[in-house]
């Protein structure tokens, strides 16, 4: 056999060796996704209020007297009874939640805003003035 | 005649070297085109969209949020995961033929301390 011949057949069977043995390192097909979206007032607001709420209002734990005199707030209630003041003559929800039995939040609101309460079934309608309660929860 | 054949050899193992460095060469040129998200080729890459985000809040300490809901599409994700603030924890998340759920209370998120949701979805 020619020389020639003999090492195009060499240098041909190495190519073919490790074209093969790379080739093999295949990356598996697979999906990957990253979603991203801002947290706001609104996004928080739960569905039974139906107006619009820019911004959000935590009512410090302790139960004494605590005024809002902003509209436009999703007013989050603490785990104990709250005492919720709302002075904006504009829309406000008001999430009471606190004890489950024997609750005791209010709220009184001015009574031209629209103001929306979700408030514990057992606390007493008489607690939520100038407020319409939209769910009773928990 | 010795010196010939061992000659002979030599070239036949450089030529068999020189080829394999060749295919290895060609082949490691194959390189997956660069893509906005993931790793794969052009046609295996897709990302998954995220829709219908609800956030429940805890009845009885409403500044809490206790759960994030969506629904993600393609419905087969395996893995998925949020977060709620940039930087913060990451919530294991359930899907459920493309309901997926994340409980949010270990460690416990707030509504005020959550400001931006972040999903990472695989397979």
């Amino acid at each position: 056999m020619p020389l020639l011949v003999l090492l195009l057949l060499a240098g041909g069977l190495g190519f073919a060796v490790s074209t093969a043995f790379t080739a093999s390192n295949t990356v598996p097909s697979t999906n990957v996704g990253t979603y991203t979206h801002s947290i706001g007032a609104a996004d928080l607001k739960p569905a039974a209020c139906t107006g619009t709420v820019t911004a959000i209002v935590n009512v410090p734990s302790g139960g004494t007297a605590f005024n809002v005199a902003t509209a436009g707030n999703l007013i989050l209630g603490s785990s104990g009874n709250d005492d919720v003041h709302g002075n904006a003559n504009s829309y406000n929800c008001f999430v009471g939640g606190g004890p489950v039995s024997s609750n005791g939040d209010k709220f009184n609101g001015p009574g031209t805003g629209g103001d929306q309460c979700i408030v514990a079934t057992s606390d007493n309608a008489g607690n939520i003035q100038h407020c319409t309660i939209v769910l009773r929860s928990p | 005649m010795r010196r010939r054949r061992g000659l002979v050899l030599l070239l036949v193992l450089a030529a068999l070297v020189a080829g394999a460095v060749v295919g290895r060469v060609s082949t490691a040129s194959s390189t997956v085109p660069n893509e906005s998200l993931g790793y794969g080729s052009a046609t295996s890459v897709a990302a998954y969209s995220v829709s219908g985000v609800a956030y429940t809040l805890d009845s009885t300490s409403p500044q809490n949020i206790d759960q994030v809901a969506f629904t993600i599409s393609p419905a087969t994700a395996r893995v998925v995961k949020a977060q709620l603030v940039s930087g913060g924890s990451w919530y294991a998340c359930t899907n459920t033929s493309g309901s997926v759920t994340c409980a949010t209370t270990s460690p416990q998120a707030t509504a005020t301390g959550s400001t931006q949701l972040t999903v990472v979805a695989t397979q």
